[in-house]
């Protein structure tokens, strides 16, 4: 192997560990491990709490969760910040959240595309954020939003009467792009 | 060598843009609650029933009016029977059990009259409950089927007139 060679090898190994997207491996994979550190200048995530919403426990950084405790067809959901409807078949646990987005290193005016999806295939139950249903290919949630700002979205928790009684989970992952 | 410097240069940029485009943020949001089994009773007026005040609820209640042994008449879908000491007032009316989350396939019924009724005589079915105890009216209950019961009650003619009222309290739980 020649110096010629070599400088091409370098490169390569360059680009693919710089930017593995362009080998097929999407960027935008759901990641279900605590997240480190956002790098500087990537979006970094916070889950908030609002104050018509559920409670909300912040576990890590871009981590938390959310129990919306004991549910029933019939009497619904007592727990502050919930509400419940009936469905003929189904019955709706809604709560609302808050996302704020902070870029750092990245310009006040900068925008972020945010994505959301299900890690789970649970049958149990159904979510849904902002009309729209989860599942496990990303969907677009906010088309753009300036980096420092927060959002509130709508949860929605459905559950059908054929659920077995029990407990149920999920795992929402959210994805920040910055647009440029 | 000079190539390979070249390349390397426009590969290392591109590989930069990469890194450039590549700003993304991540965040995970677990969301839980315990689903509980639940059933709900609720009183439906029967087709060849009195209209039962609060139908569709699990509060009602059959307003049979002003009655009389002899004279007067009674509401649509409610039969008046006269005997030699007494009259009756009867009716059907319908309840269903609805069952959510839960494995159940049957339910027990039971009836119990609030306040117990030494003058007249409470029945469901063939069932006396006048005594305020509780009865059971069916131990394989169909969920989300409305099951007719008829109400009759019997007033002795020896009894003061004004008004009777009282309440039953229906117990469903699956089995």
């Amino acid at each position: 192997m020649n110096a010629k060679h070599m400088v091409l090898c370098g490169a390569w190994i360059f680009v693919i560990l710089a930017n593995p997207s362009i080998f097929g491996q999407p960027r935008g994979a759901p990641r279900t491990a605590t997240p480190v550190a956002a790098a500087s200048g990537a979006p970094a995530i916070t889950i908030l709490a609002v104050a018509t919403g559920a409670l909300l426990r912040s576990q890590a950084t871009s981590n938390a969760s959310l129990d919306l405790g004991r549910v029933s067809y019939f009497k619904g959901t007592s727990a502050p910040g919930e509400s419940s409807r009936k469905n003929s078949e189904s019955f709706v646990i809604s709560t609302r959240f808050a996302l704020k987005i902070d870029c750092p290193g990245s310009s006040a005016s900068s925008q972020v595309k945010v994505t959301v999806s299900r890690l789970d295939a649970a049958a149990s139950h159904a979510i849904t954020i902002d009309g729209t249903t989860l599942g496990p290919v990303e969907q677009t949630l906010v088309q753009s939003m300036r980096c420092g700002s927060a959002g509130e979205h709508r949860l929605d928790l459905e559950i059908p009467v054929s659920t077995p009684a029990g407990s149920i989970g999920s795992t929402v992952a959210f994805m920040a792009t910055l647009n440029r | 060598m000079k190539n390979g410097f070249i390349l390397t240069s426009v590969l290392s940029a591109f590989a930069l843009t990469g890194v450039a485009n590549a700003q993304t943020g991540s965040g995970t949001l677990g969301v839980s609650a315990t689903v509980q089994g639940s059933i709900n009773m609720t009183f439906v007026t029967d087709a060849s029933g009195l209209a039962v005040t609060g139908t569709t609820t699990s509060t009602a209640s059959l307003p049979f009016g002003n009655v009389s042994m002899y004279s007067g008449t009674v509401p649509t879908n409610v039969t008046k029977t006269i005997h030699a000491t007494s009259f009756d007032l009867s009716t059907p009316f319908d309840v269903r059990v609805d069952l959510a989350n839960s494995a159940s396939t049957t339910y027990t019924l039971t009836a119990t009259l609030a306040a117990a009724d030494s003058i007249n005589t409470w029945s469901l079915g063939a069932i006396d409950i006048s005594a305020a105890a509780p009865h059971a009216l069916t131990a394989a209950g169909v969920f989300g089927t409305a099951v007719p019961y008829t109400l009759k009650l019997t007033v002795p003619a020896s009894a003061t007139a004004g008004s009777i009222s009282n309440s039953i309290n229906f117990t469903a739980v699956g089995g």
